[in-house]
């Protein structure tokens, strides 16, 4: 399947944290032919594609994306709820798909602003004044939703100039879809290395799955691939990531020094762009959880860089996708001839 | 459903071409005659004798404009007609005649400072990006002035419930189509305006033009029946029926009118409600302000959140109003 | 009110030294067929039962409490909070050191002081010094329509709940662990390391939550109504199996549940991510005025959750 295609069926899938098994017949569709699909008590996703024992390399991207949960009943139909990562002011005027009994759609809308008094009107939106209008009565919703229900983004996938493409939930899918550019590339080669891809659970609440799956597998190299900020206008101004500049290496103590300076080579050596971050702490990925399991595990963090993170209107570049997944690849390639042990130590 | 194809047709204020052209074809089946008038109205004349009434809609809804150019090849916008400053992120919106896709996003909420988290974004923050990657690239597909509607499209929504965009005031307009279809002993003029949004403009020339002795304006009107809301702040509530107004800033509706309508509604059985609010403004300022002036009343059909990307209203309220027009105006002449 | 719930309350078990409510345990289980365990934590692990599938029940064994940091010339006691609370909760009200030393809690610009009425520091030097332990002391009374008032219900009812459930169980097919956690007020720091040996197939936490149902109340729990379906709060999100289990479990003894989103904290937290992964949900009994000095649960509450639990095995 091609790159823009797979991730626009990623994204258009919905899957909160704690119900990544929504997301699993995708992934066990795409990634069959390239390895056993399993899924765990935790709902990480396993796909293991077997080398030849040299050692475990895994590959971990997370599976579920932002969402809003119901708290409460509010009268006419309409929910209240909580956001676990979507900023209220980016919920205002939006459509959202409730999974409930059955699954019913939502319009997240405000009061007409001269219902507003002057305080309100200059303040931002506050969550706790935002309510979900589904078009039911109360009685008939009550048979349909319940409090603890999820609430996903209604986005559908648009393109736009020069290989962007938008959609909801870009944060993780981007990374998966990586994950598929690079097994396709490795389904030729013979590889030394047993490759896990992971696509782990419950990262937007704390990078759960990740502890649990590397425990689980507890492979010798560990890379994390997520979404970074872009360094535009409406992102971040103290790094240097730009769209279609392809992925972005993380510098810093939760990096290995010489795996990174590895990959660095090899991008350099195969001509595929690459950018540079630095994170003096937690990078705020499963990267940070991974680090630390069992007696240790050298990661690296790779990230795509995308806009408007946690909207509905997360904005990633195809190109840069497909030379994150050509970067692993090419390592996946390199570690046939690497010495493990010289790599690793310190 | 005609109304599905009304709202989501483009058509801002200015820009109503794709909307006039739908109306125009659909009505000219049902009327004598069907002009389009200097600044963009149509005129639907069916005749007849006794009182000239205009029956009014507007085509324009509310959305953007481009103003601007951004060094990165983002495009600077504003509002065209009012749409709150609350309402742009997170929205996928088309740009221009060649429907170009862009969205409007915001800073990640992880970046925002305490202050930024705190106060409400103005228009002079926002910007509709394009994926382009230079200013240049941007001004080859994109002019000033291109006009920007959101993506949102109708459906059905909950029980017996709609969702679209432009509700205010594609559901009067299809409204009025449905008026139009039937027949009546006064001489009926259906007009279709434009820029109401930005001020009942297109109305003062219609009206003008026609002279008439009675506006019936019908709109898709604000409705603020969510729970947090106390009754008195609500205006109209879904459900509840056409909602027929006692005052605007633009209108002092005349009572006589509107008594007749609420008596055929009793009489008729059909559910009707007053807009208890006397805020905002429609077409009716215009037809009562211009040449020699006339009785004006207006019928809404109640609509959630207008103003925005996606509103809200009832099916039977739509059905209601229809027929209550309908039955209002076969009492006249 | 039953015997073995007046002295789980009022037994000494600030975080860290739950000895006596370890003790009180340890005696109410003499008498049934189970192995019992201590860690290196300090948490009390119970085993019942034979059979493929491992299920384990936790409830916390610690209750908030204040450590000394300084002792003030002037005889006062500076003391830090063990666990997260507000202060203004706590103060004005009697507190107990583990060796029966007496005081009143005070506060003093956003300085927690405990005044045990000795006026030197020497002197008190001779009872308390830096590292000692206070905990709330009251009694425990039954109030209004079968309610519980006291401190420190929170989580000795979880005890009480889990030791009625080990006493009840007869014919088990499964292997079931009772884990008597300690440090939960610190975070789940306990129940991690006990999980980690364990590792069972599925853990329900038993603890208290919140009840909405006062001045100021956040959520819509309400005393009485029933035992709570805490479908998320902020360390764990319900396992999708174990909302199953207790919606089953409930709707066949046909009991009143209701179901909460929470930004509090749950030992489910810890034990979730360990080893393998471990399906985790916590069941948790409406309290009102919770880590305050004056706590308040409904004894059906408790009755129910019995049920409910018992209903799984």
């Amino acid at each position: 399947m091609e790159c823009k295609e797979f991730l626009k069926t990623l994204c258009e899938t919905h899957s909160p944290s704690g119900r990544e098994e929504w997301i699993y017949h995708v992934i066990k569709n795409s990634f069959q032919n390239f390895g056993e699909v399993s899924i765990d008590n935790l709902n990480n996703i396993y796909v293991h594609k077997k080398g030849n024992n040299k050692g475990k390399l895994m590959i971990m991207a997370h599976a579920d994306e932002v969402f809003l949960m119901v708290t409460d009943f509010s009268g006419k139909g309409f929910l209240k709820f909580k956001s676990n990562g979507i900023d209220p002011k980016a919920l205002v005027s939006q459509e959202v798909i409730i999974h409930g009994k059955k699954t019913i759609e939502g319009i997240i809308g405000i009061k007409p602003p001269r219902l507003m008094d002057e305080e309100e009107k200059k303040k931002s939106v506050d969550i706790d004044s935002l309510l979900i209008d589904t078009g039911y009565d109360t009685e008939e919703l009550r048979n349909i939703v319940n409090i603890g229900d999820y609430i996903t983004l209604k986005r559908g996938f648009y393109e736009l100039l020069n290989n962007n493409v938008i959609c909801k939930a870009i944060d993780d899918r981007a990374g998966i879809a990586a994950m598929y550019e690079c097994a396709k590339e490795i389904t030729n080669i013979k590889h030394d290395m047993d490759i896990y891809f992971v696509c782990s659970s419950q990262e937007e609440v704390g990078h759960r799955g990740a502890k649990v799956a590397s425990y689980k597998i507890n492979p010798d190299i560990g890379i994390a691939i997520d979404v970074t900020f872009d360094s535009g206008n409406l992102g971040d101004k103290d790094r240097e990531n730009t769209l279609g500049k392809g992925p972005v290496i993380c510098i810093g103590p939760n990096i290995h020094v010489k795996i990174r300076e590895m990959i660095m080579e090899i991008a350099d050596e195969y001509n595929i762009p690459y950018g540079v971050e630095v994170e003096p702490g937690n990078t705020g990925t499963d990267a940070w959880d991974v680090q630390i399991t069992r007696e240790g595990i050298p990661t690296l963090l790779i990230s795509i860089p995308i806009k408007y993170m946690h909207t509905s209107v997360e904005m990633v570049n195809i190109q840069d996708i497909k030379h994150t997944g050509r970067l692993l690849a090419k390592f996946i390639e390199k570690l046939n001839d690497a010495e493990l042990g010289d790599i690793l130590c310190f | 459903m005609l109304l599905e194809a009304l709202s989501n047709a483009s058509g801002v204020s200015g820009y109503e071409g794709e909307v006039r052209n739908i109306i125009k074809e659909e009505v000219k089946k049902y009327v004598d005659e069907v002009i389009v008038n200097r600044m963009g109205n149509i005129i639907a004349h069916k005749k007849g004798n006794g009182p000239k009434i205009i029956i009014d809609a507007h085509m324009d809804e509310v959305g953007f404009i481009i103003t601007g150019y951004n060094e990165d090849g983002t495009l600077r916008f504003h509002s065209l007609g009012g749409i709150n400053n609350k309402i742009p992120p997170a929205k996928v919106v088309f740009i221009g005649k060649n429907r170009i896709t862009g969205v409007i996003g915001i800073k990640p909420i992880h970046l925002q400072n305490k202050k930024e988290k705190e106060k409400c974004m103005s228009y002079s923050e926002y910007c509709i990006d394009i994926g382009a990657n230079s200013k240049e690239e941007t001004k080859r597909l994109v002019k000033l002035g291109d006009n920007v509607v959101f993506n949102t499209m109708f459906s059905e929504f909950g029980k017996g419930l709609i969702k679209g965009k432009a509700f205010d005031d594609r559901i009067g307009c299809a409204i009025l189509i449905e008026v139009l279809k039937e027949n009546f002993n006064c001489d009926i003029y259906g007009t279709f305006n434009v820029q109401e949004e930005v001020g009942e403009r297109g109305a003062y020339t219609s009206s003008f033009a026609i002279n008439p002795d009675i506006g019936i304006v019908i709109e898709g009107t604000v409705c603020a029946d969510m729970p947090n809301i106390p009754d008195y702040k609500k205006a109209t509530e879904i459900g509840k029926g056409p909602a027929i107004s006692i005052m605007d800033e633009s209108s002092l509706f005349s009572s006589q009118v509107s008594r007749e309508i609420i008596k055929i509604a009793k009489e008729k059985n059909i559910p009707y409600q007053l807009r208890k609010s006397i805020a905002g403004g429609n077409d009716g300022g215009a037809i009562h302000m211009s040449g020699k002036g006339a009785k004006v009343a207006t019928i809404s059909v109640p609509c959630r959140y207008i103003h925005s990307s996606v509103s809200v209203a009832s099916l039977e309220d739509y059905k209601n109003t229809c027929n209550l027009i309908i039955e209002y105006l076969k009492t006249l002449g | 009110m039953d015997k073995l719930l007046n002295n789980l309350v009022n037994a000494f078990g600030v975080s860290g030294s739950e000895g006596d409510v370890r003790n009180i345990i340890k005696e109410e289980l003499k008498d049934i067929q189970c192995i019992v365990n201590e860690d290196k934590l300090g948490n009390l692990i119970v085993k019942l039962g034979e059979g493929q599938e491992k299920i384990m029940f936790c409830a916390h064994m610690d209750s908030i409490g204040f450590i000394v940091t300084f002792i003030e010339e002037s005889g006062l006691i500076r003391v830090g909070k063990i666990g997260d609370f507000s202060s203004s909760d706590v103060i004005n009200n009697l507190v107990r050191f583990k060796n029966g030393t007496l005081g009143k809690l005070t506060l003093n610009k956003e300085q927690l002081f405990i005044d045990i009425g000795v006026d030197r520091k020497d002197r008190v030097m001779q009872v308390v010094t830096e590292g000692d332990i206070a905990s709330l002391v009251g009694s425990c009374h039954e109030i209004g329509e079968e309610n519980i008032i006291s401190p420190n219900l929170d989580n000795r009812i979880g005890c009480y709940i889990l030791l009625r459930l080990a006493k009840g169980l007869k014919n088990i097919d499964k292997e079931v662990y009772f884990l008597f956690s300690t440090q939960h007020e610190l975070g789940g720091r306990g129940a991690r390391a006990a999980a980690h040996v364990i590792s069972p197939e599925y853990c329900i936490v038993v603890d208290l939550e919140e009840a909405g149902d006062v001045f100021g109340g956040k959520n819509n729990i309400k005393l009485g109504k029933g035992p709570i379906i805490k479908v998320m709060d902020k360390t764990l999100i319900m396992h999708e199996d174990i909302k199953k289990m207790l919606e089953k479990s409930a709707e066949k003894s046909k009991l009143q549940v209701q179901y909460l989103v929470s930004n509090s904290k749950s030992d489910g937290g810890t034990i979730h991510k360990e080893g393998l992964g471990i399906k985790t949900g916590e069941l948790s009994i409406p309290c009102r005025y919770k880590h305050c000095f004056s706590e308040i649960v409904n004894i059906k509450d408790i009755e129910d959750s019995i049920k409910l639990l018992k209903g799984l095995i």
